[in-house]
């Protein structure tokens, strides 16, 4: 990332300057917020008649399950530094549960760490480096596989965690990650950034500065 | 030799901050991110220390990037840029901001003196961090590191000092009035004890009294207390007794802001050579020059009059000759003159709409009735009151965006254009916002779309408008306006006052017979003002009914053709019940007093010990037993069955679907059933079904029962306290859920925005969509807001300075028996389940 400037009547050349993965105060405001507007969300889709869905039609319930998958892969790709997924989705759980939600209060949070630990996976092994769309879509399908693993070992053992029933549950899991949480995310952060709300971040400049070209 | 030298800087810090500090920029420079002009260069001045120094210029000067410098906010980190292989003293920060030069507070680098300054911003909302009043002053202490014994006394001594003795500590700041929030915000940074206190326009979002108040607690804390201060504000007015100098910034020519005046109050606003017209500057009302500045607008309101009643375009020159070149502004006002979308054949003096006995109000509580008043085509009325007092529910109202409690809003035939239902109320959006068009406060309540074009097409495709006609008007407005240039820029990305002209023209857009404006000249420097004045004004010219809610006493001077007053006083136009003091109860943190006094780390703790156990066995009887056991230990400390039932309703809706997936796709085992594909029903399937039901029930109901009310800040102080989580996170996620409540006022604007302007009538889940984005926008700009907060009161600003804790969070015995049941309760249950050999591991294979 190059960038024109004037100063002093002379024309520099702004070169990148190194990463800092230090969290500043602004970071943690925002992965903050956006975590509890997340919780809010969250609660909301609770709603949806989600297990009885899945009664009936196999599979069809957990298209929606990116809908508590997207908070984690949001915050990644806004904040860009270690651990920004992580705490959001927890932070947004925790919130969650603090309202009240129906599945099981304080084990919410649980399992808000381990999507959360799924997305940061992806993020961690690009080394918070390479930002894209399809690094999103691979964070959200992590986060549902992990998600799902972690579900079949504690509240839905009655089922073959390796049977058709399961594998129905973890493909639509992983789709609803990659479309929800992944495309759709990408998409809104995108909308975000050109509002100018994120210019005091790396991505939302990255973005007003494709723009502006 | 390098501890003495430790102790010695440390004891220089502790003798130097209770003294005023002095500040010096030595060629200081900033560009902010994305731009390639610095807004500020080679900027040198020398504040001596107890110096009180007002900085004024125009909207977007700089102001409060000069600010944000001498608090340490900018160009923190020290990376260089290289120019053609040579080091340049540039520093790009994490922000991609660059500083040049370096600013000194008692010779120390600003970013390095974060602990003298003291950074007070306009927004009341945005600096309250925490829940509660007292939290929210001692804020900044804990950041300092002060010992928890010295906090509470100095955090009360200030309240003191500001004139809020009686607020008691645990109020809840979301119910404050703007002015007892700046006040807090001005106790949190005068509590720091700082070397230099810094106020960015203290009291632009306040109504006078609130106004009134802040002035006054500055005014008393600076008769004995030494601090530098320096002010920011648009109207010099109040200040002035308390000023030793004035610091004028206008722009050099290649667009930096630079010092254009310097010196005692008398002698630069007294100086014949200075424009303060130009450089936005409101003159104070002891300065001749201020006379001349009234009289002038008064003259440009008069022109601007003339033009608009004039029809050919020859008059027009003719006018703008015999205005001559000395007043450019009234000519950059006239020169873009295009009609209106639609032309307007209604009457001068016309009633389009009145009220007859209205009573308003939110929900349930009527705040005022008998309302009986008229708004006429042509004139503008002016709602004035305190804040609070009713304006805004009255306006919303008569905008058919809130119900009436009672009465009627009429609108003439004029106004209902052909439909045949009178109250605006009953309207659809899109016949809402052609007729009645509602600009809010906030103008990003209202964007709906991503470019400035898109914004004012949205109200001229809801007057059914062709494509290409639309797109004419469109730009033929956006010129009057002065925003054709940004046709493509995303409205968020305009400045306050070109952001304000947008929503005023994309209202306009859907040619309404009444514009209703909240606010229009809040927080405006003059120039700004001065174009919002003129544009009401040609707007009630050219036929529309323009009601302004408004404290502004200026605006209503040039403006007002009619007056209504609303408020709890004899004077009162409209009388208004008086506002009860709002008397919350002590918020519950539990249903149960027992939990209530647990340390909520240990709830939450408690949550996990009571229902993982539970996960290594999947059969009826453990579940069975330990839903038992919770029961009855929740019926000993008071919470019954029927309060179980109101607090976990969903789960119980929820769990019989859960039941009916494991009886049909189950691990299957036993007697056949049914076999049909998937579906496998067999008797293991059934026993499980029943194992994972009473599971669901004995892990949910502890598991939310145990948390349900627990005290975010409570929480928080725990969670650092006890699980020694790291402050800076915990804390910063304890500011974001505060703005829940900011959010939740912001969601219901942004809603009736989308109605008034006619975007109401779309699908449930597009409007969802719609405004779940604006709120998210909406949410990040209040946080990097929170987040300038946060760091103004020296959060993050030292990380070897360990913060302290005002609260503590104590854990007590009780905590620990507590704990021990928790895990006692499955553990039983688990045992009897082996007893009874039904114990299954995770459900068997």
């Amino acid at each position: 990332m190059t960038e024109k400037l004037q100063h002093h009547d002379q024309i520099l050349v702004r070169k990148k300057t190194h990463r800092n993965l230090r969290w500043r105060p602004v970071d943690i405001a925002v992965a903050s917020v956006i975590g509890v507007a997340s919780s809010i969300i969250f609660w909301a889709a609770d709603f949806i008649p989600h297990a009885g869905l899945q009664a009936l039609f196999p599979g069809l319930g957990s298209l929606i399950d990116g809908i508590w998958l997207f908070a984690g892969v949001l915050t990644g790709i806004i904040i860009r530094k270690p651990g920004a997924a992580i705490y959001a989705q927890v932070l947004a759980s925790l919130c969650e549960s603090l309202m009240g939600n129906l599945y099981g209060g304080a084990l919410t949070v649980l399992s808000g760490l381990i999507q959360g630990i799924g997305a940061e996976l992806i993020f961690a092994i690009c080394t918070y480096r390479v930002w894209n769309v399809w690094i999103t879509m691979l964070a959200g399908a992590m986060s549902g596989f992990f998600y799902r693993v972690v579900s079949f070992a504690t509240d839905m053992q009655a089922f073959n965690a390796l049977g058709w029933y399961a594998l129905s549950y973890f493909i639509a899991t992983i789709i609803s990650g990659i479309v929800i949480a992944g495309i759709l995310t990408w998409l809104v952060y995108r909308s975000i950034a050109r509002t100018g709300a994120l210019d005091r971040f790396e991505s939302g400049r990255v973005v007003r500065m494709k723009a502006s070209q | 030799m390098s501890s003495t030298q430790n102790q010695d800087t440390m004891s220089e810090k502790n003798r130097n901050s209770h003294n005023p500090a002095d500040i010096d920029f030595m060629d200081w420079g900033y560009c902010r991110p994305l731009r390639t002009k610095f807004v500020i260069q080679h900027l040198n001045l020398h504040i001596p220390a107890g110096q009180h120094v007002l900085l004024l210029g125009e909207s977007g000067i700089g102001k409060s990037t000069i600010f944000a410098g001498i608090a340490g906010l900018l160009g923190n980190d020290e990376s260089f840029i290289k120019e053609e292989g040579a080091t340049t003293s540039l520093r790009e920060d994490q922000e991609g901001g660059l500083t040049e030069g370096q600013i000194y507070i008692d010779h120390c680098p600003a970013s390095q003196a974060r602990h003298r300054c003291a950074l007070m911003m306009q927004d009341p909302e945005a600096q309250m961090v925490l829940q509660r009043v007292g939290d929210n002053v001692a804020f900044g202490l804990e950041n300092l590191g002060v010992p928890r014994n010295e906090i509470w006394g100095r955090v009360q001594r200030t309240l003191n000092s500001v004139g809020l003795e009686d607020l008691d500590l645990h109020h809840a700041t979301s119910h404050l009035s703007g002015g007892q929030m700046q006040r807090i915000a001005l106790a949190g940074a005068l509590c720091m004890e700082p070397g230099v206190l810094l106020l960015d326009e203290p009291t632009a979002n306040l109504d006078p009294q609130g106004a009134q108040e802040v002035i006054q607690a500055v005014h008393h804390v600076l008769r004995d207390r030494q601090t530098t201060v320096m002010i920011v504000e648009h109207r010099a007015e109040q200040w002035l007794d308390i000023l030793d100098r004035v610091v004028i910034l206008g722009r050099s020519e290649t667009g930096a802001a630079q010092i254009i005046a310097d010196g005692t109050p008398d002698n630069v606003f007294s100086d014949p050579s200075i424009d303060f017209d130009s450089l936005g500057v409101w003159v104070p009302s002891k300065y001749p020059v201020s006379h001349t500045q009234h009289q002038r607008i008064a003259k440009q309101l008069d022109l601007k009059k003339q033009v608009d009643s004039l029809h050919h375009q020859d008059d027009i020159v003719d006018v703008m000759n015999s205005i001559g070149d000395d007043d450019s502004s009234a000519q950059k006002l006239i020169l873009p003159k295009v009609k209106f979308a639609k032309q307007k054949s209604i009457q001068k003096g016309t009633v389009l709409l009145q009220t007859n006995d209205l009573a308003i109000g939110h929900g349930k509580t009527i705040i005022a009735q008998h309302i009986n008043c008229q708004f006429k085509s042509g004139e503008i009325t002016i709602l004035q009151g305190k804040n609070g007092a009713g304006k805004s529910t009255l306006s919303m109202t008569l905008a058919g965006l809130l119900h009436q409690q009672g009465g009627q809003i009429v609108a003439s035939p004029e106004l209902c254009k052909g439909i045949t239902e009178t109250d605006p109320q009953k309207w659809t959006s899109k016949q809402l916002s052609s007729r009645i068009a509602f600009v809010f406060q906030n103008p990003e309540h209202q964007f709906v779309k991503n470019t400035v074009l898109e914004e004012v097409m949205v109200g001229l495709f809801n007057t059914s408008e062709d494509d290409s006609k639309a797109m004419y008007n469109a730009h033929a407005l956006l010129q009057r306006f002065g925003l054709d240039q940004y046709a493509d820029a995303n409205p968020y990305t305009l400045s306050g006052g070109e952001k304000r002209r947008l929503t005023v023209a994309a209202a306009l857009a859907s040619a309404p017979e009444v514009l209703i404006l909240d606010e229009p000249t809040f927080g405006q420097d003059r120039s700004t003002w001065l174009e919002i004045v003129m544009l009401i004004r040609s707007v009630a010219d050219s036929g529309v009914a323009v009601i302004a809610v408004t404290h502004d006493q200026d605006l209503i001077e040039v403006l007002a053709d009619n007056i209504i007053t609303v408020g709890t006083t004899d004077t009162a136009t409209i009388q208004v019940t008086t506002e009860k003091e709002r008397q919350e109860p002590p918020k519950q943190a539990s249903v149960s007093q027992v939990l209530a006094g647990i340390n909520p780390a240990f709830r939450f703790l408690g949550a996990f010990l009571i229902s993982i156990p539970l996960l290594f066995s999947l059969d009826p009887v453990s579940a069975g037993v330990s839903l038992i056991l919770v029961l009855i230990a929740f019926g000993l400390i008071g919470i019954h069955l029927p309060k179980v039932v109101k607090s976990v309703w969903p789960v119980l809706l929820m769990a019989p679907w859960t039941f009916l997936a494991v009886v049909l796709y189950g691990k299957h085992g036993g007697h056949t059933y049914l076999h049909w594909g998937m579906i496998h029903i067999t008797t293991r399937s059934i026993w499980l079904a029943f194992a994972t039901f009473l599971r669901v029930l004995a892990i949910s109901i502890p598991s939310i029962l145990l948390i349900l009310g627990i005290d975010s800040t409570d929480l928080a102080d725990a969670i650092s306290q006890v699980f020694h989580l790291p402050d800076r996170f915990v804390y910063g996620g304890l500011a974001g859920t505060r703005l829940f409540t900011v959010l939740h006022d912001d969601w219901n604007d942004i809603q009736q925005a989308r109605r008034s302007r006619g975007l109401g009538d779309q699908n449930k889940v597009a409007r969802f969509l719609s405004c779940g984005f604006a709120l998210l926008v909406m949410s990040i700009r209040r946080s990097t807001g929170l987040s300038t907060a946060m760091e103004a009161r020296a959060f993050g600003a030292d990380p070897s300075q360990q913060r302290s804790h005002a609260r503590i969070s104590r854990v007590r015995a009780r905590d620990w028996v507590f704990a021990v049941i928790c895990l006692l309760i499955p553990v039983i249950a688990l045992v009897v389940s082996i007893l009874l050999g039904t114990f299954s591991l995770g459900g068997g294979r």
